[in-house]
């Protein structure tokens, strides 16, 4: 076979093999989730690597790169994924990544405690017409497990080079690095799986009228018609347009035959010639001890406690509860820092306003605008910091799968998926990394169903809410009335859910189908970087669009020129002005609420700070205030009202940006008319019980 | 006999997913074909069940176990694959 036949495999950046000093090899990473991918990409680039996203997708997407012998490799670690089906989001990307953007070659981390289902995807690797390198990892599990791997056999079956490493321990890396870079010189794989007769002969007639060219070059006709036949008939559109007619006529009509013929899918079918062979594979090249076959592992072991049918639930909500006082136990003191941080520097303005005789308003937009706004959304920024660790240790300690499991029939019988439970439980601190946190739910419609039930908890900014009232109106069932309130909003997301469920996303519940990664110790470092990177997005994005509220709420604060700050005169006064008599069915018609709940958009806890600055002078002034314009039941309502109604604009920011815009318009719309209706009901009902 | 019927700890051979295209294609990636043999590792009434595929577990949700048809195997002399 000629190795060089596909010119465009590396593009403009030099022609493969020609070893020029400085051209840049790129070689990606690929395997199963678990296997051991990060530890291997971590072990080869070191501190050089750039976290990032995959375009168009929220699928992480990490880069890095090493030099070898004057040449510089660039390292691009594919989303961990079982096939090149493209199941799920993670799967299209890498599969994507390799047709599109065809890498020099692929380095596949196979466990070697599972050779099988690790080489499932080798395989399709290998019939994609990649360059392979497998890297075969000895894991714990498969050393506590005795198992033996005859590395020079598995390579001589596949014809690809085959390396041993224990990435934790360093061994076997530099062996790797000199495969990378020698890679680009290696001939394409001869490797090729025999389907069987009446498969292959089917194979055959359909890759003729493929014919030889397709585009992109780094495709072979015989991989694409097998796509085809799996059912992938998207992957068409690299087949000549003339020839499609026609190739999806001969394709209909030979997998109907093979299908009444076998009695079986395709898919399925296609799927089991695989396994036949690697099961082959499997007795060739792996021996283990018989005594150790199916012992129970320490993983197994934890899991008959962590995961029983009794303790399970118990546990979780246990586990759920301690990260909780984690994220407010430090985060919030934390928190306090960095308001104060804030306050000095607000005062700073002022003074330098004072000192160079700048005038008044630069100094009040600077002070109560932009450092106001943004510093009372910035002020969370140690308990997100905070709450990503925390799922960081959950998600790398192989908890996370766990507690979808525990879950999964609660949350089934609600219309939702078992993972859809964790970004729920974040919503208690904050919606938008709650929202971020739905990019674990691979099938679209639960991911959009979760995204729109998660504003519904009663994040730590309703709190503040929350407390100000229950103290000024139920001074005696304070801690009642929150809590009544923290169930309101499951509650309502429970009916959003089902109403949704039945109507715009009318699918049943994708099945959870995961795999229980053994447990592991999570490395701090990886959990630092990756809640900084997180963090980092929140204090971008939100920071972006907060900023630019809280200058256009400073400066409707103060138009027109002359009137007293926040008065009724303002714009902003005006527009409550109009704005009040909405709301007077739900108990509170006066201006204030309702530039109150305005301003809230921009962060539900300026819903207090706005109310403190229009009607109270001082924190005892504010009560008495509040006295004067709501009564204990429309004051509920009004609570109820800031709980449910439009998300903050950080939230429906990242709604936006896991979506589009029409599901967060969507999100903003429903809550303010869900909350509105909510606020009257209690009201109105509230009135006739204490009347 | 449907999985979500096995008890716990029975050896069992699958015969039939009964699914759709993306839900096999997401079981095939785990290497649950038929014909590969499972240990029930852990099943709750009408929830999900925990099986053990050589030393992967795996969580099929909820549902699930209605939709995997098994067969109890009695007899494991080796743990050669499923063959053809």
């Amino acid at each position: 076979m000629s190795g060089h036949e596909s010119p465009g495999i590396s593009g403009a950046r030099g022609v493969p093999g020609d070893g020029r000093s400085g051209r840049r090899i790129r070689i990606a990473i690929a395997g199963n989730p678990n296997s051991g991918k990060s530890t291997v990409f971590n072990a080869l680039t070191g501190a050089h690597q750039t976290v990032g996203n995959w375009p168009g997708v929220t699928v992480e997407r990490k880069e890095g790169n090493f030099e070898y012998r004057g040449h510089n490799v660039t390292v691009v670690d594919l989303p961990g994924t079982y096939s090149l089906s493209a199941c799920s989001l993670d799967e299209q990307v890498a599969h994507n990544y390799l047709v599109e953007e065809a890498p020099d070659g692929v380095v596949a981390i196979v466990d070697a405690s599972d050779l099988k289902r690790s080489l499932y995807l080798v395989e399709q690797l290998l019939e994609l017409g990649a360059r392979v390198i497998i890297d075969l990892n000895m894991s714990d599990i498969a050393r506590s497990r005795g198992i033996e791997i005859n590395a020079k056999a598995l390579s001589r079956i596949l014809g690809v080079p085959v390396v041993t490493t224990t990435a934790s321990k360093g061994s076997g890396i530099e062996e790797l690095k000199r495969l990378m870079h020698d890679l680009v010189r290696a001939p394409r794989p001869a490797f090729r799986l025999d389907y069987g007769e009446d498969l292959e002969a089917a194979i055959a007639r359909l890759t003729a009228l493929v014919g030889a060219n397709v585009a992109p070059a780094g495709i072979t006709s015989r991989w694409l018609v097998l796509r085809l036949l799996e059912g992938e008939r998207g992957e068409i559109h690299h087949v000549a347009a003339e020839k499609r007619a026609e190739l999806t006529a001969a394709l209909d009509e030979t997998v109907a035959g093979l299908e009444r013929h076998w009695g079986r899918d395709m898919g399925t079918m296609i799927a089991e010639r695989r396994f036949a062979f690697l099961s082959g594979l499997e007795r060739e090249c792996v021996r283990q001890p018989p005594e150790l076959v199916g012992r129970p592992t320490r993983s197994d072991r934890a899991d008959r406690v962590l995961t029983s049918n009794w303790l399970g639930v118990p546990i979780f909500l246990l586990m759920m509860g301690l990260a909780f006082q984690l994220v407010f136990r430090i985060g919030t003191p934390l928190a306090g820092l960095v308001d104060r941080g804030f306050a000095l520097l607000e005062r700073l303005v002022v003074a330098a306003q004072g000192a160079l005789h700048a005038p008044e308003w630069v100094s009040s937009l600077l002070a109560h605008g932009l450092i106001n706004g943004v510093g009372s959304v910035l002020v969370f920024l140690p308990n997100i910091f905070i709450l990503f660790l925390v799922i960081g240790v959950l998600e790398d300690s192989g908890y996370m799968a766990r507690a979808a499991l525990v879950m999964d029939r609660f949350m089934h019988a609600l219309g939702l998926h078992g993972k859809s439970f964790i970004p729920m439980m974040m919503g208690f601190g904050c919606c938008v990394p709650a929202i971020l946190a739905c990019r674990t739910l691979e099938s679209r419609k639960d991911r959009l169903l979760t995204i729109l039930i998660v504003p519904f908890m009663s994040c730590s900014a309703r709190l503040v809410i929350y407390t100000l009232f229950a103290a000024a109106f139920f001074p005696r069932h304070q801690g009642l009335v929150v809590f009544s309130l923290y169930l309101l909003g499951i509650l309502l997301a429970v009916l959003t859910a089902r109403i949704f469920r039945s109507f715009l996303l009318r699918e049943d519940v994708a099945p959870l189908i995961i795999e229980l990664p053994p447990y592991h110790v999570p490395v701090l470092k990886h959990l630092l970087r990756h809640a900084a990177f997180r963090s980092g997005m929140f204090v971008r994005k939100a920071g972006t669009i907060i900023a630019g509220a809280a200058v256009a709420l400073w400066a409707l604060a103060h138009l027109p020129w002359g009137v007293a700050y926040a008065s009724q005169a303002t714009v902003i006064g005006r527009v409550g002005t109009l704005l009040a008599p909405v709301f007077a069915p739900a108990g509170f018609g006066n201006w204030e609420s309702a530039v109150s709940l305005l301003a809230g958009v921009v962060a539900k806890e300026v819903v207090v700070g706005t109310l403190g600055t229009l009607c109270g002078s001082g924190p005892g002034g504010l009560t008495s205030a509040l006295h004067a314009m709501f009564t204990p039941v429309s004051a509920y309502a009004f609570m109820a009202m800031s709980l449910i109604y439009t998300p903050c604009i950080a939230t429906i920011a990242a709604i936006r940006r896991e979506t589009n815009w029409r599901w967060a318009a969507l999100s903003a719309g429903y809550s303010l008319v869900l909350g509105w209706l909510v606020a009257v009901m209690i009201y109105q009902l509230g009135r006739l019980v204490v009347h | 006999m449907p999985l979500a019927e096995a008890r716990v700890g029975m050896r069992a051979r699958v015969c039939e997913i009964r699914a759709g295209r993306a839900i096999k294609g997401r079981l095939l990636g785990l290497g649950l074909v038929p014909g590969v043999e499972v240990r029930v590792v852990r099943r709750t009434r009408r929830g999900p069940v925990v099986v053990a595929r050589e030393g992967c577990r795996i969580v099929l949700g909820t549902g699930m176990g209605e939709r995997i048809i098994v067969e109890e195997q009695l007899e494991n002399p080796d743990r050669a694959g499923p063959g053809q």
